[in-house]
C-alpha cells in the first residue's frame, strides 16, 4: 500500500481536504483488463471496433459542422 | 458480470445534471484502472435486487458516496447504499469508501452519524471531482495529475451526445450507453498513455 501522496488539484480542494479526511487509506488496486472494460456495455472486441469507428466518424462531423 | 479486484462502486445520483461529475470521477477511475460499476448494471424490481446491490457494492474494493443530492425528489438510495458500505467495511471486509458532497459542512447537517468522516468537496466542478478521486486512488509506478485527466474528461464529454443519439436517449444512466462510453474513453485513454503500465488497447 502506497504513501498518501501529495494533493494534485490545482484548485487546491485536494489539499483543502485531504487532511481531514482521515477514514480512507490510499489504495492502489490491480488494474482491470479491456476484456473486463468491454464487458460492461456489453461489448466483443469486434462491436467495440465497429463502435469506435462509428463514434469517430460522428466527431469528425462535429468537428466539420463547427468549421 | 464477473467481479474484478479493480472494480469501484460508485453511487452517485442519477440526474441529468449530474453527468459532468460522473464523468469526471469515471475518467479519473481509469486513469487509475479501475472500473466503475454502477447500480444500474442490476435490473429494476425483483426481490433479489437488493441482495445483488449488495453483493456488487461488496465485490467492490472502494466505494465512493456522493451525497450531494439532498433536493426534491427525495432519494433514499444513496445514503441506504453508503450504508451498506459502513456495514460491509465494520463487519471486517476489505473494503475503503469516499465521500463526496458538493458543499462543504452541509453532511453534519445531513449525516450527523457520521462526524469524524470528512466528505471531499467537488463544488459541481469536475477538476475537484477528479481531484478527490485521485487523493484516494492510486496506480502503480506513478501518481496521475488532475491536468492529465481533464483531457480525457472533456473527450467523454464530447462523446456523451454522440452516444445518447446513438441510442436515442437523454440520459446517460443506463448499462449500454455508459458502459459504451467506459469502453471508448479507455481506448482513448491508451492512446494518451493515460493507462497504467501493463494495459495497452485490446488487452
Amino acid at each position: 500500500m502506497a504513501d498518501k501522496p501529495k494533493a494534485r488539484t490545482e484548485s487546491g480542494n485536494g489539499a483543502k481536504h485531504r487532511g481531514g479526511h482521515g477514514h480512507f487509506r490510499h489504495v492502489v488496486t490491480e488494474p482491470a483488463s479491456f476484456g473486463d472494460v468491454l464487458q460492461l456495455g456489453g461489448l466483443t472486441q469486434r462491436t467495440f471496433e465497429q463502435l469506435r469507428a462509428e463514434v469517430n466518424a460522428g466527431m469528425r462531423r462535429q468537428v466539420a459542422r463547427a468549421k | 458480470m464477473r467481479p474484478g479486484k479493480s472494480d469501484v462502486f460508485l453511487n452517485v445520483p442519477y440526474s441529468a445534471s449530474y453527468e459532468k461529475i460522473l464523468v469526471a470521477l469515471t475518467a479519473a477511475l481509469i486513469a487509475v484502472g479501475s472500473r466503475p460499476r454502477l447500480t444500474f448494471e442490476i435490473a429494476d424490481g425483483g426481490q433479489g435486487r437488493l441482495k445483488r446491490i449488495f453483493s456488487l457494492l461488496r465485490s467492490c474494493r472502494v466505494s465512493i458516496h456522493d451525497l450531494s443530492a439532498v433536493g426534491q425528489p427525495v432519494r433514499f438510495n444513496m445514503p441506504f447504499e453508503l450504508g451498506l458500505a459502513c456495514a460491509i467495511k465494520e463487519q471486517g471486509d476489505r473494503h475503503d469508501f469516499l465521500l463526496l458532497e458538493r458543499r462543504a459542512h452541509r453532511l453534519d447537517r445531513t449525516l450527523s452519524d457520521l462526524k469524524g468522516i470528512d466528505p471531499k468537496i467537488h463544488g459541481g466542478r469536475a477538476a475537484d471531482a477528479i481531484g478527490a478521486v485521485l487523493d484516494v486512488l492510486g496506480r502503480r509506478g506513478r501518481d496521475v495529475a488532475v491536468s492529465e485527466v481533464l483531457p480525457l474528461h472533456r473527450y467523454m464529454m464530447r462523446l456523451v451526445p454522440l452516444l445518447k443519439r446513438r441510442h436515442r436517449t437523454q440520459s446517460l444512466f443506463a448499462t449500454r450507453i455508459y458502459g459504451e462510453l467506459v469502453a471508448l474513453a479507455w481506448d482513448r485513454a491508451g492512446v494518451m498513455d493515460l493507462l497504467p503500465p501493463r494495459h495497452s488497447r485490446g488487452d
